[in-house]
């Protein structure tokens, strides 16, 4: 009984959290036989359903139906993960509109696009919907997140469990990840800044798992891949006359380099690259070429912010899914190497 | 002669049966025989007209010549450049300029689109998380929410151009993030 | 995409090297090529020069087709994209959507002549759609029948034989009867 007005409070706390969403939580699905599935279950701790939702993500056959919101957009897409000669090979695209797809495999990425030329990069990080959380270092996070279970509820008609990752400062955002109980997979991904507004969320709508590998990526694997790419490296090896004084928790420096803007006249920039195992952030210093009206502007979609800002003769800009507060604090730290 | 116009038609109508006559050599025939192409256009040119899907300046033309002649051309320029031969940083700047190009739109579709950055209407409201005067905040619009778009032209005094210029930059910049993003270490 | 499908079959060659099967797939879609481009390209001069474009994107694209979306619909997009471009690189606005260009057909060949025209082109295409249209107008019913339910409705052959009442064989034949009775007046109008 106790047990049951927990739960019940916990879903309360649930349903506060996730108020102006359009997500229905079940609440009267706690009849006998849910319940002692979760007793089977209920050994596990918030940070082994992280961990398994993990293994799970790598490890299984399945295909993702989601929906991806950001703001009042809702954008559909697919994604089918196999494993292919004990490599994983993820294939996506987008469901609506021109035909955009991806596919990665044994350290490849190549984009397909509808009237543009298919090319490939190198990349070995998985760069599917949840493989920010799937390559999470839970144990090391443990610096930077606290990892608690809300509940339970229905996701793309699975019963699934919510676990909340709480950041422990205001330097980064919050999520809420729900898994399905039975395989781990993950079905939501919230991102929520600390009024606990959705900046971003990710929900899939279907799930299908399999004993085997989809026939579509078996083919896919022996497909000849579109001419790879290589990034201009030339002025890779130096690095960047900047350096960062202060860095949020578990986050560190991955790239420090001076590149060329391909995409902008090949304008040269000093480059410094952070990560804390969820999210990247770009910081770009390069000279100013026009000055704006204010020292500072800041460009928010969803989770993701754009930071500009002007001093002198420097322009700064930060790129990345953190508050805006993190950027701010980034920028006055950032100082010249003597 | 007739017989095989015969299997023309129905090859061009996709209704070719197995068993009846090997497909590929019926291929074989039309993509090296001059007078079934002809005969192959006249039968596709009935079916353009008959849908309307005809330009009058351009029923007469055929461009199949020019194309293929260029598209040979194309291949041998290609073959000048051997992967044997040592010419990399050639090679690798011509890399570099087709990635330019090539480097799509949805590459950054996953994460903040430059469109947004990139259209004259911007919403602006003041900033959730930060309040500071003397900081912009644009399109800071929660999930869900909904404000009303103000022009960023018409509330400062920034030159169209300058704003246009400093977001192409802007755009250029989320573009950048994306692609290390791609191939982050 | 039907393995049947010829489309399919060309391209098939055409990704293991042999490129002269491209020469088939510029002629059957050059016209539906150049009619796409009228409603982005107004001086009809460039039209042709566009079109080369098209389909020189269109083999370099070739190798990422895999097959999952009909041809058609591939090139169509190729078609629109590089029309757009050219429209950008004249300085132009392209249409706002493609929805747009698709309601655009008002201007379509209704414009009248422009200076660059070929008037004597233009009458030779007209005699050559009047052969066409008049020849079919001509045809005995059930050859007329079989030809406009395959070009205009795009049916198979199965499902006209249903419509019809009768085998398939003779819908095929019919078809063909109807083709060649236009080809003999077409032939040599474009011949000389």
């Amino acid at each position: 009984m106790k047990l049951k007005i927990l739960f019940s409070t916990l879903i309360a706390i649930v349903v506060v959290m996730t108020s102006g969403s359009t997500f229905a939580i079940e609440t009267d699905g706690m009849n006998q036989a849910s319940e002692s599935y979760i007793a089977k279950k209920e050994t596990l701790t918030a940070i082994e359903y992280l961990q398994f939702m993990q293994k799970s993500y790598k490890e299984l056959n399945y295909e993702l139906l989601y929906l991806n919101s950001l703001q009042s957009q809702v954008e559909p897409k697919q994604l089918i993960h196999g494993v292919v000669d004990d490599q994983e090979i993820a294939y996506f695209r987008f469901l609506n509109g021109a035909m955009r797809e991806s596919l990665q495999y044994s350290g490849k990425i190549s984009y397909f696009e509808q009237g543009t030329q298919a090319y490939t990069l190198e990349s070995t990080l998985n760069r599917s919907v949840f493989a920010n959380i799937a390559n999470f270092d839970y144990e090391k996070g443990q610096d930077s997140y606290e990892y608690i279970i809300l509940g339970k509820g229905r996701i793309a008609g699975k019963q699934a469990i919510a676990i909340r990752m709480i950041s422990k400062d205001e330097y980064r955002y919050s999520y809420i990840v729900w898994l399905d109980v039975d395989s781990y997979l993950p079905l939501r991904l919230d991102t929520l800044n600390k009024s606990n507004l959705i900046l971003d969320q990710v929900m899939v709508v279907s799930l299908l798992i399999s004993e085997k590998v989809s026939p579509w990526l078996d083919k896919l694997s022996k497909q000849q891949l579109p001419q790879l790419l290589n990034l201009p490296q030339a002025s890779q090896k130096e690095k960047s006359e900047w350096a960062i004084n202060w860095l949020p928790t578990g986050f560190n420096v991955v790239r420090n380099d001076q590149h060329k803007l391909v995409m902008h006249n090949n304008e040269p920039v000093s480059y410094i690259m952070l990560n804390d195992g969820i999210v990247s952030v770009s910081i770009y210093i390069s000279a100013k070429k026009i000055t704006l009206d204010e020292k500072q502007k800041v460009i928010q979609r969803g989770a993701t912010v754009l930071y500009t800002y002007q001093k002198g003769d420097i322009e700064i800009n930060i790129i990345g899914d953190i508050p805006v507060v993190t950027a701010k604090r980034l920028i006055e730290s950032i100082s010249k190497v003597k | 002669m007739k017989d095989n116009n015969e299997q023309l038609s129905t090859l061009i109508d996709n209704e070719i049966i197995d068993h009846e006559v090997c497909e590929s050599q019926l291929l074989d025939e039309l993509i090296t025989n001059k007078r079934q192409q002809a005969q192959f256009s006249r039968y596709h040119l009935v079916g353009d007209v008959m849908r309307g899907e005809v330009v009058d300046q351009f029923i007469n033309i055929d461009i199949s010549q020019q194309v293929m002649a260029r598209i040979e051309k194309q291949a041998e320029s290609a073959q000048v450049v051997t992967p044997d031969t040592p010419v990399y940083a050639m090679k690798e700047s011509n890399n570099i300029v087709s990635f330019a190009k090539r480097f799509s739109q949805y590459a950054i579709a996953a994460s903040v689109a430059g469109i947004v950055v990139l259209t004259s209407i911007v919403t602006s409201q003041p900033g959730i998380e930060n309040n500071e005067p003397g900081i912009e905040v644009l399109n800071t619009v929660p999930f869900g929410g909904a404000v009303a778009p103000v022009s960023l032209q018409a509330s400062h005094m920034q030159s169209k151009q300058a704003i246009k210029e400093h977001n192409e930059r802007l755009d250029a910049l989320l573009k950048d993030h994306q692609l290390q993003l791609q191939t982050q270490p | 995409m039907n393995e049947r499908d010829l489309d399919f079959q060309l391209i098939q060659r055409i990704q293991n090297g042999e490129q002269q099967a491209f020469t088939l797939l510029v002629k059957k879609y050059q016209n539906r090529v150049a009619n796409i481009l009228t409603r982005y390209v107004r001086n009809n001069g460039d039209i042709a020069d566009v079109a080369q474009e098209v389909f020189i994107k269109v083999f370099n694209s070739l190798p990422s087709f895999r097959g999952d979306s009909a041809f058609y619909t591939w090139l169509y997009r190729i078609t629109v994209n590089t029309a757009k471009n050219y429209l950008t690189s004249q300085g132009r606005r392209p249409p706002a959507s493609d929805i747009d260009a698709m309601e655009a057909d008002s201007y379509d060949g209704s414009d009248a002549l422009k200076e660059s025209d070929d008037p004597e082109g233009i009458l030779r295409s007209q005699e050559i759609k009047n052969v066409i249209l008049d020849t079919i107008k001509l045809l005995p019913v059930e050859l007329k029948s079989a030809i406009t339910l395959r070009e205009l409705e795009g049916m198979s052959y199965e499902e006209i034989a249903t419509i019809e009442d009768c085998p398939i064989g003779t819908v095929r034949s019919r078809i063909y009867r109807a083709r060649e009775a236009i080809d003999k007046q077409l032939k040599p109008l474009l011949e000389d």
